[in-house]
């Protein structure tokens, strides 16, 4: 993540605090999949597994996103258990995690639930597990949609984003 | 199955010459004091089967590391251990040879099959593997009870428990793989990569912060200062360098230089050399135009004109003051002629007075020598006449001598007196002319200092400088000239100068456009690194090195996973053996049901013990020490009794097995052994007295008892057969 786009989430951030920061991240990634190609966008913002896409192959990703500062993210067991839940369906499991920090980018990672332990789970160790090619298509679309939303997140909050993301939805249709 | 029927042995451990025992009843037992050799009996069986693979760190037992295989005290000698086996299809002989020390020592390995047939090497150990099937693990956990394991089992340390119940499983392997992985501590280096790769981004992080608060300062200064934002391009640069090109042109024109060229920028990156190239040039048209050539040279002469007229009043004062000095002088003490004259005149008195002297001193030599005459050389009589005349004179002595003393004495000191008052006062007049020689002087020198500064005056002026011209006024009306031309010609430039000044402040802001350009190149040189080949190899390596963690922690899972289903298949094979053997040998008043139960150890993924009642409880922290043995031994017999059917061997070796029993539990256990004796082939190694007649009296199989006696360095052990 460019610095640009990087000073963007710091505003939204310490103007929203770091829980409906996380949610706006959320819907940012979400709009970011659109932009990149994904379709079939499920953003949820109470119960089961974060987002719901599907690539232009077809193949179906269930994501569960975290925002950290810190060099590790919270798994809970309801994370875990959301995540196997949409496997049921077709779906891969994915963490997206990321670091707000300078230069630090998404990380799209396929982690095998078993390894997955509720607790604290190092972003070092998502690494083996990325899933690249999500990452080369929505990282860059990433920094574009905050780069363009920041002005309207900062007016409207999660609001505005929602309401891009139901504009995206009806374009899709 | 495979019987032990013989053991011999030479230079092994304690061993020095060779020594045969025989293994030809169902029971034999090993009776002695420790350190008699009992155990490397015992080990000498071991380490023929399986050589260097029971020794050191991998076997998991503590006392195997550094084991010393050659008796120390025998020097030259190789060690031999032969073991004989009885098995289904006649005997085999192992033998193992072990020759020098340390990195020199060579060993050799023989197999001599039932039909006589010799194999070595290579071929003789994988016969050995052939015939038993039994690795160094099993053949612990199964056949052989070590000392070692019951002792560790003893211990309260869960670590060390954990690790005793691993070695009693044959899971050491395991758990030695697991501990090495751990104590790899790759997880710290793969840590300081992403730490020094943290500082790296850190780093960069903060350069882009630098770069933007100063970018961000310079933004505002120049805003506050009249730039426009939207100017601060590179572009916007590029036009503003036009502008300023063509304004110092004109202004060189003005001043009327009209031949300036200026190399103008094709690029940013030639904006600052262009400033530079602009400044000089403007200070070189600036300093050469007509006008200004004119304004130096007369503010030059200005300032030459006021240092004359500091200069010529300067010496004008000087002058003044030695006139007056000197022209004091001459009123006080006369010039130069009276001084000469007064000086004469004291010279003249001096030569009169001293003439007065010379008189004085004659006429007072001549009493002087008559007094002397008259005292010394004549008679009294003669004393009364004049010796000149011959007249009598009675009182000539004493009249010369009042002569002497009131007359010529003071008469020529007066005259002396007078002498030194002249010449002391001619000394005076002379140094009078010195002083006013040297005033004289003073005046000549200043005099010839303000003709100098006329001179120079005149030179300045241009013009002669007569008796009666003022030097002081000349220059002062000159001076005041130049000074209202300097003036006009002034305000004449100071409207050109205002270009020029339009220039440098043009000048001025392309600079902090410059600046503020430059920083935000070299923020983007920063922000470029992220996109650059380099950096995009070092991520694959991130990536790379966590795939490698996280390959390791799959083979540490899994070894570790491994190890806890062994654990688990075991203890469920010996499942209520344990029990058994436990509520036999022990016979515990309420330990019920005891069960062993493997669990993962959170921390280091290793197997961790509990054992449990069936009541749900830990049993341990009641356990004594002695039970905590009936517990390894009753492991060691359930695992034992559980590999029964697909054991190889016919028989157990058993070390020390009543460390810490008491009484009533040896008997418990001389029954289960009764028991095993149903199954197995006994070789018992114990110091216990008490036991050895237990298993005497209680056995019923027949027993053999070799007596070790003793042990001296240079016999090994003394034993007896003792049937």
């Amino acid at each position: 993540m460019k610095v640009d786009a990087f000073q963007h989430l710091q505003q939204i951030r310490a103007k929203f605090g770091p829980g409906i920061f996380g949610k706006i991240a959320q819907k940012l990634l979400a709009i970011a999949l659109h932009e990149a190609g994904f379709f079939d966008i499920v953003e949820r913002e109470v119960q089961g597994a974060d987002i719901d896409a599907t690539n232009i192959m077809g193949k179906k990703y269930t994501l569960e996103v975290k925002t950290t500062d810190g060099e590790s993210i919270p798994i809970s067991r309801e994370n875990i258990e959301a995540l196997k839940d949409r496997t049921k369906d077709g779906y891969l499991p994915v963490i997206a995690a990321l670091r707000i920090q300078m230069f630090e980018d998404w990380v799209f990672a396929n982690i095998p639930l078993g390894n997955l332990r509720p607790g604290s789970f190092p972003l070092s160790r998502l690494r083996a597990y990325r899933i690249k090619d999500i990452e080369t298509s929505v990282c860059p679309a990433f920094e574009v949609v905050v780069n363009q939303h920041c002005s309207g997140v900062l007016a409207g909050g999660e609001h505005y984003l929602s309401q891009v993301l139901a504009q995206k939805r009806s374009e899709c249709k | 199955m495979f019987h032990l029927t013989r053991v011999r042995i030479r230079n092994f451990r304690g061993f020095t010459d060779e020594q045969e025992l025989k293994f030809d009843q169902p029971v034999v037992l090993l009776f002695g004091g420790n350190h008699h050799g009992k155990s490397s009996t015992l080990n000498a069986v071991e380490w023929c089967l399986f050589g260097e693979n029971c020794v050191g760190r991998k076997t998991g037992i503590r006392e195997r590391i550094g084991w010393e295989i050659p008796n120390r005290y025998v020097s030259g000698g190789s060690v031999v251990v032969e073991v004989e086996f009885k098995g289904p299809s006649g005997n085999y002989i192992i033998t193992r040879e072990l020759r020098g020390t340390g990195r020199r020592a060579s060993g050799n390995i023989t197999v001599q099959l039932p039909d006589g047939t010799k194999l070595q090497g290579e071929d003789a150990e994988r016969q050995i593997y052939t015939l038993y099937h039994s690795s160094f693990q099993d053949f612990m956990t199964t056949v052989y009870q070590h000392q070692e394991a019951i002792r560790a089992t003893l211990t309260q340390e869960p670590r060390d428990r954990n690790d005793a119940i691993d070695r009693l499983l044959g899971l050491s392997e395991y758990r030695e793989l697991v501990r090495g992985i751990i104590d790899a501590k790759i997880e710290n280096i793969y840590k300081a990569m992403g730490s020094d790769f943290e500082g790296f981004r850190q780093l960069a992080q903060q350069s882009i912060y630098i770069y933007d608060k100063e970018a961000k300062e310079k933004k505002e200064k120049a805003i506050a200062e009249g730039v426009e934002e939207e100017t601060i391009t590179e572009q916007e640069a590029l036009h503003r360098t036009k502008d300023i090109g063509e304004a110092v042109i004109s202004f060189a024109q003005d001043l009327g230089v009209s031949d300036l060229q200026i190399t103008m920028p094709q690029s940013f990156g030639e904006v600052a050399p262009f400033r530079e190239d602009v400044k000089s040039k403007i200070d070189y048209v600036w300093l050469s135009s007509p006008d200004m050539v004119k304004q130096t040279a007369l503010e030059r002469k200005q300032r030459e004109l006021g240092s004359l007229i500091g200069e010529y009043q300067d010496a004008k004062t000087a002058e003044a003051g030695a006139q007056t000095g000197r022209d004091e002088f001459v009123q006080l003490h006369g010039d130069e002629a009276t001084l000469v004259k007064t000086a004469k005149a004291q010279q003249e008195n001096i030569t009169e007075v001293e003439d007065q002297i010379r008189k004085s001193n004659a006429k007072a030599n001549l009493v002087r020598e008559a007094v002397q005459y008259l005292e010394e050389v004549v008679s009294d009589i003669d004393r009364r006449r004049c010796p000149l005349c011959g007249a009598d004179a009675p009182q000539l002595l004493n009249q010369l001598k009042n002569e002497w003393e009131e007359k010529i004495k003071v008469e020529i000191s007066d005259l002396e007196l007078q002498r030194n008052e002249h010449q002391t006062k001619l000394r005076h007049f002379d140094t009078l002319k010195g002083q006013l020689e040297d005033l004289e002087g003073k005046l000549a020198k200043a005099r010839s200092s303000l003709e100098e500064c006329i001179k120079k005056v005149a030179a300045a002026l241009q013009r002669e400088i007569g008796k009666h011209d003022d030097p002081l006024a000349l220059l002062n009306t000159q001076l005041q000239k130049i000074t209202s031309e300097l003036e006009s010609r002034k305000k004449a430039l100071e409207k050109k100068g205002e270009k020029r000044i339009a220039i440098f402040d043009q000048l001025a802001k392309l600079r902090t456009i410059d600046e503020i350009l430059s920083l935000e190149r070299k923020r983007a040189i920063v922000e470029r690194i992220w996109d650059t080949r380099e950096f995009r190899e070092l991520d694959k390596l991130r990536d790379k090195a966590s795939q490698f963690m996280e390959d390791v922690e799959a083979i540490k899972s899994s070894l570790a996973a491994a190890a806890r289903e062994e654990a688990e298949t075991k203890i469920i094979a010996a499942g209520t053996s344990l029990d058994k053997y436990f509520c036999r040998i022990a016979n515990h008043p309420t330990i019920r049901g005891l069960a062993l139960e493997v669990i993962e150890d959170p921390r280091t993924g290793l197997n961790s013990y509990n054992i449990k009642s069936n009541d749900g409880l830990d049993p341990t922290p009641i356990l004594s020490q002695g039970d905590l043995n009936c517990l390894a031994l009753s492991l060691f017999f359930g695992l034992a009794e559980v590999t029964a059917g697909t054991q190889p061997f016919a028989f157990l070796m058993l070390d020390d097995p009543t460390q810490s029993l008491w009484s009533e539990m040896k008997g418990q256990l001389v029954s289960v052994l009764e028991e095993i004796t149903e199954r197995y082939e006994l070789v018992i190694s114990t110091p216990d007295a008490e036991f050895k007649n237990l298993l005497m009296t209680n056995i019923t199989k027949n027993k053999d008892v070799y007596d070790f006696l003793g042990w001296t360095k240079n016999n090994g052990p003394q034993i007896a057969r003792n049937a």
